[in-house]
């Protein structure tokens, strides 16, 4: 029961911080990043399992792992709110010319991520962009001008 | 169950800027809580929720007979100790320490220094008797534990001819 109620309460919190933290280690997998996420992952296994090295504890943390997973993809499904609250929505960065540097400080975003992306769709030059977006998965799409 | 939702086209999200006034909301949420994770790694680092330089309290009964440096808050399963510093009697070469049966069931009592010359049950607590040397005033005893419990617990010591000294600590998960 115990390992169960650890479990969930690791899966709601882990969520929630990586929410918190924003977006970008979500998606990049800089090194900064990926420390993240692997310390994330270590730190929660031993506060959830403690010294329980039992495969019926590991077990019973996994399959809670997995439930809640349903759980929150439901949801998702069910509240647009709640969907909006886990993932985000869409941000808009760059625009004809302009960039949002609020909405790029508040993501931590550098124009170099939107030069990036922009070359990855075969675009030399930023005035071909009509539009940048860091989607919700922290991913930058760009929209090229008709 | 409904999934498709009502959103407004793609080119009316894009021109819009899709969700500002969300993203806005949501951007306090955001501050409120990395303030929040800031505040409680604070008080984390201060040793306020255990292990930390402001985590230890003193502690004196009313004869100075027993003095005890403890950590009010403790964590589940996370060492923790107990340092008593007790009066020896005037020519006396050991010191008896009754503690309360919690102290090894509730503490995860782990080790003793130095360990006690005997173990007895005395009443609804142990009594522990230490040897000193002689002409020592003082014995300093340390109690090391991992405590197997959560929210309060109260605790007793006493010397033999003292008064009883009685503390809580309180197991945070």
């Amino acid at each position: 029961m115990n390992t169960v109620v650890k479990a969930a309460a690791a899966y709601l919190i882990v969520l929630f911080v990586i929410r918190l933290i924003g977006r970008r280690t979500a998606s990049q997998q800089a090194p900064i990043d990926m420390v993240v996420l692997f310390l994330f992952g270590g730190l929660s296994v031993s506060a959830i399992l403690g010294d329980d090295h039992s495969f019926t504890g590991a077990m019973s943390a996994l399959f809670t792992v997995g439930l809640m997973h349903v759980s929150v993809s439901w949801l998702k499904l069910r509240f647009v709110w709640f969907e909006r609250i886990v993932d985000g929505t869409p941000i808009v960065v760059y625009r004809d010319g302009d960039w949002d540097e609020t909405n790029m400080r508040r993501l931590r975003m550098q124009q170099a991520d939107v030069r990036t992306a922009a070359r990855q769709q075969g675009l030399d030059d930023l005035a071909k962009v009509a539009v940048a977006i860091v989607e919700r998965d922290g991913k930058v799409s760009v929209i090229e001008k008709s | 169950m409904e999934v498709i939702h009502d959103d407004p086209p793609m080119p009316v999200e894009i021109a819009n800027g899709f969700y500002p006034a969300f993203e806005q909301r949501w951007r306090w949420a955001e501050m409120a809580g990395r303030f929040a994770m800031l505040g409680f790694v604070l008080i984390c680092a201060a040793g306020l929720l255990g292990h930390g330089p402001f985590s230890e309290r003193a502690l004196s009964n009313g004869d100075g007979s027993i003095s005890i440096r403890y950590e009010p808050v403790v964590r589940f399963g996370a060492p923790t100790i107990i340092k008593f510093d007790t009066k020896v009697p005037p020519g006396g070469d050991r010191v008896a320490v009754t503690i309360a049966k919690d102290l090894v069931d509730q503490f995860g009592l782990e080790s003793i220094t130095p360990r006690p010359a005997t173990w007895e049950a005395a009443g609804s607590g142990i009594r522990l008797v230490f040897p000193v040397q002689a002409g020592e005033s003082h014995a300093l005893i340390r109690f090391t534990g991992s405590p197997v419990f959560r929210g309060g617990v109260n605790l007793t010591a006493r010397l033999d001819a003292g008064e009883t000294l009685s503390w809580s600590q309180y197991a945070v998960p």
